[in-house]
């Protein structure tokens, strides 16, 4: 069979596999298996099958990912995010829309300690909706601020999917982590900023909470202790160069177990429900990204990759209209895809492409990891929707999809944002 | 004799995976963290950290893997698939158990004939006397109790098998 037709088709059963319903590690690493067979013969491909999950499970850097999914479940499990809020809320709640702006901001803290959206969603809305009730907040308006807020967890670091997409690129994870620094603030910044206008416009949609005295507020910030140590080992170590992000992995989950102990929060039934969590997502995470490798050595062998690559350049399109034709298919994938399918199953045919129209791989990654934020939001497969909907389930889900829509439009604006001024992802890495 | 399979790599499944997370990960975060320690405090870094630590990760994952498989812990694209009828669900668990029986037929397979090979070979870590013949002994082990699973699965024995949607809790 000529190489490349069998890449093609490779291509093809694995879409059809995904549409299907096939889990996405099985549909990649099932047509891989099958197209080597075809092309190398089955010896090789048990040969290639058994390095590929060798490699890839002693990959030091991959620890990364088991010891953040372990530090983001134990902070979730200890309360953590409620400390935070507390101390958030004195100082914002006062706002137009207090709550919510609270709860933003307080999301984006708690991506400090943890990688995962869906932690965040969890946690945030669990603990804030009651008292969005209670005020009487628009239930539009709180859901889709809590859902949009917990995108915030996956750009702040440390972030699990920009793990991923460093492993996969060769990237360097710390720099990328350092990266997502400017956007999140901003993205931050841009939540809070929709928030206050739409509830100074309608104040119905969201009172503005108490006032508390400038000492309450200053104690408060005790309470921020915790989450700024474990952030301050966490990206101190990678910034100042004292730790790879392995390491911050490591030494972070250290901190977290000691500062929930410190706390009196370190309950036998925490530390071993976290440590189930941990193992099942980190394998299910391992599981794809073998697969995405084993499809993508595939495809270097039947030359697809490099075909396609040259037939885009060919094109002699402007690197910014083949970057808009990526947003494109990103927003319509993450209609669909979960955001670590979205990452393995198009980084073997889009990184090439980036790559040779010259963008920045760092800078690609938090573009990927804005992309990923929209694919949160986005129906019908919105997952943080979908965990809100179980939080609140007397809010329809049109209801919280119409009030995640104002937030995918921030993040398309950073999107533009972030192409039109590369600084913004890219300075604080150059500094390092 | 099929109920009685489906448990056992039912029970073995949740071994392998307790004792992966309960002595794997802490040991993980313990060791890399008192290598930074040393080296920037005593000056002396275990010169062996990063390959154990790396060996024990691949132990973690892999002894997790069936129990992830068992729970239905991949992710996949379920727009489609929760409005299938009966069959086509059938057909797509028919589909994903084939695939995954591929892979675990040739994983399994090798990772055997690794493990002569290492052992005959005496392949090992560098920096400490660690042989990696038991970790690919591991990883066989591992692979049989898979290929059993997806056969299983494959033959009907797993009850509640078509339909059955991953958890949300598991993703990032």
């Amino acid at each position: 069979m000529d190489p490349l037709l069998a890449g093609v088709v490779a291509v093809l059963a694995m879409i059809a596999l995904t549409f299907l319903g096939v889990p996405i590690a099985y549909a990649l690493v099932g047509v891989a298996v099958v197209g080597n067979v075809i092309l190398v013969g089955w010896q090789q491909t048990a040969m290639q099958t058994f390095l590929v999950t060798w490699e890839m499970g002693t990959n030091f850097l991959l620890i990364a990912v088991p010891l953040f999914v372990f530090v983001g479940q134990l902070a979730f499990h200890t309360r953590i995010a409620s400390d935070l809020y507390d101390c958030v809320h004195k100082w914002f709640g006062r706002l137009p829309g207090g709550i919510a702006v609270t709860a933003t901001v307080a999301s984006a803290a708690f991506g400090a300690v943890t990688g995962s959206s869906v932690a965040a969603v969890a946690t945030m809305g669990a603990m804030v909706m009651p008292e969005m009730r209670r005020y009487g907040y628009d239930p539009r308006l709180a859901t889709g601020s809590l859902s949009s807020a917990g995108t915030l967890a996956i750009m702040i670091p440390p972030s699990i999917p920009m793990v991923v997409y460093g492993l996969w690129t060769e990237t360097s994870v710390g720099k990328l982590f350092i990266a997502g620094i400017v956007p999140g603030i901003l993205l931050t910044i841009g939540f809070c900023g929709w928030i206050v206008l739409r509830c100074l416009i309608s104040p119905r949609l969201g009172p503005a909470g108490p006032a508390y005295a400038w000492g309450d507020r200053i104690h408060s910030l005790v309470r921020l202790l915790p989450t700024l140590l474990i952030f301050a080992v966490i990206l101190g170590g990678i910034y100042g160069g004292i730790f790879t992000p392995t390491e911050a992995s490591a030494v972070g989950a250290v901190s977290v177990v000691a500062v929930a102990a410190c706390m009196r929060r370190l309950t036998w039934q925490n530390l071993k429900t976290t440590l189930r969590q941990t193992g099942t997502v980190s394998a299910m995470i391992y599981t794809i990204l073998f697969s995405g490798v084993l499809m993508s050595r595939l495809l270097a062998q039947t030359d697809v990759t490099p075909a396609m690559v040259n037939y885009i350049t060919r094109q002699s399109l402007n690197p910014y209209v083949i970057l808009l034709l990526f947003t494109i298919m990103y927003v319509f994938l993450g209609m669909m895809l979960d955001t670590l399918g979205m990452i393995v199953l198009t980084l073997p045919f889009v990184f090439p492409v980036v790559k040779s129209l010259g963008f920045d791989p760092i800078w690609f990654g938090v573009y990927m990891t804005l992309m990923q934020e929209v694919a949160m939001l986005t129906p019908p497969i919105g997952l943080n929707v979908f965990v809100m909907a179980k939080i609140a389930p007397d809010v329809p889900m049109v209801d919280i999809f119409r009030g995640v829509t104002p937030f995918v439009v921030i993040c398309l604006v950073a999107i533009v944002l972030l192409a039109a001024f590369p600084c913004l992802a890219l300075w604080l890495p150059s500094l390092m | 004799m099929a109920a009685a399979l489906v448990r056992l790599t039912s029970r073995l499944s949740g071994v392998l995976h307790l004792l992966g997370v309960y002595v794997g990960i802490p040991l993980l975060g313990v060791l890399i963290s008192a290598d930074v320690f040393l080296r920037y405090v005593v000056n002396k870094p275990l010169r062996w950290g990063n390959e154990v630590s790396a060996l024990i990760q691949l132990a973690v994952l892999i002894g997790s893997l069936n129990l992830c498989t068992e729970q239905r812990g991949h992710v996949r694209m379920d727009a489609l698939y929760v409005r299938f009828g009966p069959r086509l669900k059938r057909l797509a668990d028919l589909s994903a158990n084939l695939c995954g029986l591929a892979f675990a037929v040739f994983f399994t397979y090798q990772s055997f004939a690794s493990v002569v090979e290492m052992y005959r070979f005496d392949q090992g870590a560098e920096m400490i006397d660690l042989p990696y013949w038991p970790f690919a002994l591991f990883m066989a082990l591992c692979g049989v109790i898979l290929t059993m699973r997806f056969a299983l699965e494959i033959c009907g024995c797993v009850p509640d098998a078509a339909g059955t949607a991953p958890a949300v809790e598991g993703s990032v």
